[in-house]
């Protein structure tokens, strides 16, 4: 038999259902790549022993039922899992276990697939290279010194490498989008409110929104269909109907209007991301798609009016980690004495320059000049969007301004790391959901991906496009499996 | 709304002054359950039985509005002839508090009854 890992997670659900091979036969295979992977540091928590229990169960029970039967998935983690250790990549929960699941991770068990394991991010998602980590930096399955991206680097990495046939990860500014394209993965992040936030260890809540991860279109389809709809225990999820995105999956996108933004044509763009975006354009000419040259005026603000929004959110939620309850915590010798301890001991670099970031917009007397003007402009960026919405469909621009970039490389400037997020963060200030989709690579032979945004609620549009494009970029992982 | 005429005033110095007196009352409903949680709220229960996830302000967890609640301040803001607002607008807060370090008091932008006049 040739090797599972190597299948889509749509081959091995129809595979397993076709009684081609067993649960068993999956979860070892991805067991055994998961074990042989310690160089890609991808794993925070293994579950791969009860995987194996399960697997042998389900493969007693023989339920089929569900959209992913007996199929073994890894998560970031960030998603709580119920008595499995969730960390959100940092030291103040390194020793958590919640006695709850999250509503998305719930949703993908009662579908029928089960825990393989919890897969390492930026500490509580604050980071786009996975290096924020407290369970160290994340390498990339595209080469020893690369980072995967961030913050679902694990996820990323851990999809690339064939160690998980799928698998979640969540995203505030391009934490999907990014890590997908360096690793030449498929990445969606969802409509806010399109998938239940219930559970998910928060970052920024008006822009934290969980997504699918796979290695390609109709994986993408097929997952975000197991974890999408709404839940009453989250306020801003939306009870829309969720489509039956792979049943209505075609790459055809006659009389499509696709807008390319002027604005997206960024200073020392590289040349060959360019040429890969006017590739794109062919392509969905190919597939039938009118291009349309549209502006977004607003996007030159997204970046500065994003690093308002999201730290001053993030202090908020980040104030519950006190040590009373759960997680971390450091001595002192009174109350106060010990918040400050857990809190300096327990946090990283970055989420602490995040919370003073936050802290200080959401102070009286820059409340005005910082948060509320960052709100208003939020405001703008979506009526942007809003505006050329009324007439076209969705918008392709590059997924990121340059490939994969060396560990280390940006770790000691901020300012240019947060400006790898350029293209993914003005689509969380609006709302919308956007894909990238993998569709070439550059002179180092490293993947590059393409972004489409789509209009609210339109995930199937995307997911339609995204596969027009890969049927013509006829994108292949070169990997050389150097970990092992 | 019609405005009502009003006609106390006191002398000052420069001139007369209006007297116009604005109560705050702080008025808990008598729910079953808390505003933002499904824990209940029982009078002299035993410790710790009247707490949730959502209460301890537990990693990934939601604040839900109580419904009931929001009938009762409807209910009461119609037995005033107040306005009713039909969008109500949530804030989360961020203010320190040293005991409750949890800094999610949920704050209203615009409440349910507003522009009450007696």
């Amino acid at each position: 038999m040739s090797n599972l890992s190597n299948f889509s997670l749509t081959d091995l659900v129809k595979g397993i259902k076709k009684k081609d091979f067993t649960s068993l036969e999956i979860t070892k295979a991805f067991v055994n790549n998961s074990e042989n992977s310690t160089k890609l540091n991808t794993y925070i928590t293994k579950c791969f022993d009860e995987a194996i229990i399960y697997a042998k169960n389900f493969d007693k029970k023989k339920d089929y039922k569900g959209l992913l039967p007996g199929i073994p998935i890894a998560v970031k983690d960030l998603f709580c899992t119920k008595n499995v250790k969730t960390t959100a990549g940092s030291k103040i929960l390194h020793n958590f276990i919640p006695t709850y699941e999250s509503t998305v991770t719930k949703k993908l068990w009662s579908e029928g697939a089960f825990l393989l394991g919890k897969l390492n991010c930026d500490e509580f998602a604050m980071g786009s290279s996975n290096e924020t980590s407290f369970f160290g930096n994340v390498t990339n399955p595209f080469g020893d010194k690369l980072v995967p991206g961030g913050s679902s680097g694990g996820s990323a990495s851990a999809l690339a490498a064939d160690l998980t046939p799928g698998t979640i990860g969540t995203d505030t500014g391009g934490s999907i989008r990014q890590p997908a394209s360096f690793t030449g993965t498929v990445g969606l992040k969802p409509t806010y409110g399109r998938c239940s936030r219930w559970g998910i260890v928060a970052f920024a809540s008006s822009l934290d929104q969980a997504g699918p991860m796979t290695k390609n279109v109709e994986d993408s389809a097929l997952l975000l269909q197991a974890m999408a709809g709404y839940d009453s225990k989250d306020s801003t999820s939306v009870d829309i109907k969720v489509e039956n995105y792979s049943s209505k999956l075609t790459d055809k996108a006659k009389g499509l209007k696709i807008g390319i933004p002027k604005e997206y044509r960024v200073d020392n763009m590289p040349s060959e991301i360019d040429k890969l975006w006017k590739k794109g354009i062919d392509y969905l000419k190919d597939a039938g798609a009118i291009i349309k040259n549209i502006s977004l005026p607003h996007t030159k603000y997204a970046l500065s009016t994003y690093y308002i929004v999201a730290p001053a959110e993030a202090s908020s939620n980040l104030a519950r980690y006190d040590g009373v309850k759960y997680g971390h915590r450091s001595k002192g010798n009174n109350l106060f004495e010990m918040y400050e301890n857990t809190r300096s001991d327990g946090f990283g670099d970055e989420v602490k320059r995040r919370i003073l970031i936050g802290t200080y917009v959401l102070s009286s007397g820059y409340y005005d000049a910082y948060y509320l003007k960052a709100q208003k402009i939020r405001k703008l960026i979506k009526n942007d969007f809003d505006k050329v919405f009324n007439d076209i469909d969705a918008i392709l621009t590059p997924s990121t301004p340059s490939a994969a970039f060396k560990i280390g490389d940006k770790k000691d400037d901020p300012v240019s790391m947060y400006l790898n997020d350029i293209f993914t963060v003005p689509v969380n200030l609006a709302g919308l959901p956007a894909i990238s989709v993998p569709a070439g690579y550059d002179k180092n032979n490293l993947p590059l991906g393409l972004q489409l945004i789509g209009k609210a609620f339109d995930e199937q549009t995307l997911l339609n496009l995204s596969l027009a494009i890969e049927k013509r970029a006829n994108f292949k992982r070169k990997i050389n499996v150097w970990w092992k | 709304m019609t405005e009502k005429k009003f006609d106390y005033y006191i002398k000052g110095e420069k001139g007369k002054w209006e007297v116009i007196i604005g109560l705050e009352v702080h008025a808990q409903v008598s729910s079953k359950s808390k505003l933002f949680s499904s824990s209940p709220t029982k009078f002299g229960a035993e410790p710790n039985t009247q707490v949730s996830l959502v209460d301890s302000a537990f990693p990934g967890m939601l604040p839900v509005i109580n419904q009931f609640c929001i009938e009762q301040s409807v209910k009461t803001g119609l037995g005033l002839k107040a306005k009713i607002n039909l969008n109500s607008v949530f804030v989360v807060g961020s203010a320190i508090c040293n005991i409750y370090p949890r800094a999610t008091p949920i704050a209203i932008e615009k409440p349910f009854v507003a522009f009450v006049s007696i």
